[in-house]
């Protein structure tokens, strides 16, 4: 609040002052006080009516000081109405009741919408519990019909396909609902690198044996990291699903390599696929963002590597992409081998 | 023949999975779960439980619990509820292994044979056919009579070659050795598995047994 300001809102005021002043003198002139008299009365009302507008201009300025000291230290500025001082002024407290009557419906709206929200999510976790029932079941059949090896060994092994595509969209929606901020079901411990590749390429073996993917495993014997094992197959497996479907050719290589450093081991996935262009390589982790090679293919939803980056930023783990278009795509995960370092890591961010 | 108990509701799952276990082959009782198949299970003394967490009426965490006070028994839990969180759980109320839903059927397979391996020691596997006997614990091939000659065996070609003798007789096709190689985590290619299928014959040539595996053109392998 400005002195400035501060006289502009009165300025109506002022200016009935001053007639008030005028009439006065006037009046005192007419009923035959001397000059220097009416003066003095006149300055001494005007020094009252000053000294009562400085008194009112410096408790309204640190009343609404503090009052926007307390609004930047909230984190939910919504909730002032709650902590704010009681003003001496009759108008602030008036100000006070209808700011504290709407936040009150501010707030239930946002409790229900989150318990809305969660309620939903709940939904959607159980739903996917339900539906992977069935999908077993779908899975132990075909194996079934392969095992007893009559004619149609194809035909199964398609089905097996289609249902290992359905496992990998209903775990993206899975994840996609739990890669909530509030979401901290996940367990940070040491893992071998090695199983949790194995494990996402298992997971993904119809994909990848149908798109005649070779592989290729550079990575050191022993290699612990310290992750959530489980999270960490879902990201591979996104990523060598990635690979599998932006192959060039009717085959592709995917290459897994690890290096480790002192505190972490820095995991690349390459392939030889069709490549990112270079002026959409930084977008391609945002949500809902199909490049031109997504588009063209009409399967892409733009969520894997939304979801694959938010999930590495819950871990403590960097995601990034490099890629030439028609040669090359390799992304990189760094993964920390210490557990103090993780800690660090999701200090910062 | 081990005995492997299954408690598992839904019924679909619960057939399909004992053919399963019964192609193994393993001795199987799959019985639909009541309240409380504690005291069932202390009765049946399986080799290994295979336990479902969504039980009617109950869980499987808590019969696991309650199972561990007087049984040894080992558990696998098999759950649609997948976050370490929950496999750690299982852990900690006394199973033995955890497997999510849906699992590949080769996945429950491996983790049930080495939580058996743990407890019961079962013995090594010599596979014999025709002239040639596979040693699976020496990882040799080796021709049965005259000179005896053996060759070391690469471990893809010893899953290749057992596979091959498992169905001694039959024809193979190509997708189903890829197949139960990946099953296997082996995890190659057409053009890889050309390769080590003539180094597989190389070293077969070499012992005195050429021509073992005969290539069915279009269809596949056969010994």
């Amino acid at each position: 609040m400005k002195l400035r300001d501060y006289v502009k809102d009165k300025i109506l005021f002022l200016c009935f002052y001053c007639a008030l002043l005028l009439l006065l003198f006037c009046f005192l002139r007419i009923t035959g006080y001397p000059a220097d008299y009416s003066l003095l009365f006149a300055g001494l009302m005007t020094f009252l009516v000053l000294l009562y507008g400085g008194i009112d201009f410096y408790r309204k300025k640190s009343y609404f000081e503090q009052l926007f000291i307390q609004l930047e230290q909230l984190d939910k500025p919504y909730l002032i109405g709650e902590v704010m001082d009681k003003s001496p002024l009759l108008t602030d407290r008036l100000y006070r009741r209808v700011l504290r009557l709407s936040n009150r419906s501010v707030i239930e709206t946002i409790h229900a919408l989150e318990q809305e929200k969660l309620e939903y999510r709940e939904y959607i976790e159980s739903w996917i519990h339900e539906v992977k029932a069935p999908l077993t079941a779908v899975n132990l059949m075909c194996a079934r019909k392969l095992r007893e090896a009559d004619g149609d060994a194809a035909f199964f092994r398609k089905m097996l396909r289609e249902t290992e595509s359905m496992e990998h969209a209903v775990e993206q929606a899975l994840y996609y609902a739990r890669s909530d901020e509030v979401y901290q079901d996940f367990l940070i411990t040491s893992c071998s690198l090695n199983d949790v590749v194995r494990e996402a390429v298992t997971h993904n073996r119809r994909l990848l044996t149908a798109c005649h993917i070779k592989l290729q495993f550079d990575l050191p014997e022993d290699c612990r990291v310290w992750c959530d094992g489980i999270w960490l197959v879902f990201i591979l497996s996104q990523l060598i699903r990635n690979s599998a479907q932006y192959r060039r050719n009717d085959s592709g290589k995917i290459t897994f390599s690890a290096k480790e450093e002192e505190k972490r081991v820095i995991l690349s996935v390459l392939d030889d696929g069709s490549g990112i262009p270079e002026n959409e390589i930084d977008r391609i982790f945002e949500k809902g963002f199909t490049g031109t090679n997504g588009r063209d293919r009409k399967k892409s939803t733009g969520m894997g590597l939304y979801l694959c980056r938010k999930l590495c930023r819950k871990l403590g783990l960097s995601i990034y992409a490099q890629s030439v278009e028609g040669k090359y795509t390799q992304i990189t995960l760094e993964i920390p081998r210490e557990e103090s370092l993780q800690i660090c890591k999701a200090e910062e961010s | 023949m081990q005995y492997i108990m299954i408690i598992e509701d839904e019924p679909a799952i619960r057939e399909e999975l004992k053919s399963l276990l019964e192609s193994v082959p393993y001795r199987v009782f799959a019985p639909e779960p009541d309240a409380d198949p504690t005291a069932l299970i202390q009765k049946e003394q399986p080799d290994l439980l295979l336990l479902d967490i969504g039980l009617p009426g109950t869980d499987g965490l808590s019969v696991c619990s309650r199972l561990r006070k007087e049984s040894r028994v080992p558990i696998i839990f098999v759950t649609a509820r997948s976050t370490s969180m929950d496999e750690l759980n299982c852990l900690l109320r006394g199973g033995d292994d955890f497997v999510a839903k849906p699992y590949q059927p080769a996945v429950l397979l491996a983790r049930i044979a080495a939580v058996l391996r743990r407890t019961v020691r079962q013995p090594d596997e010599v596979l014999i056919w025709k002239n040639v006997t596979l040693d699976l614990a020496a990882g040799t091939a080796s021709l049965k009579d005259g000179n005896r000659r053996s060759t070391e065996l690469s471990r893809n070609e010893l899953k290749i070659l057992y596979f091959l003798m498992k169905h001694a007789g039959k024809i193979v096709s190509r997708e189903d050795l890829i197949d139960y190689l990946w099953d296997q985590e082996v995890f190659i290619d057409d053009n890889a598995l050309s390769v080590n299928m003539t180094r597989l014959r190389g070293k077969l040539e070499d012992i005195g047994a050429p021509g073992y595996i005969e290539t069915r053109r279009g269809l596949g392998y056969q010994i």
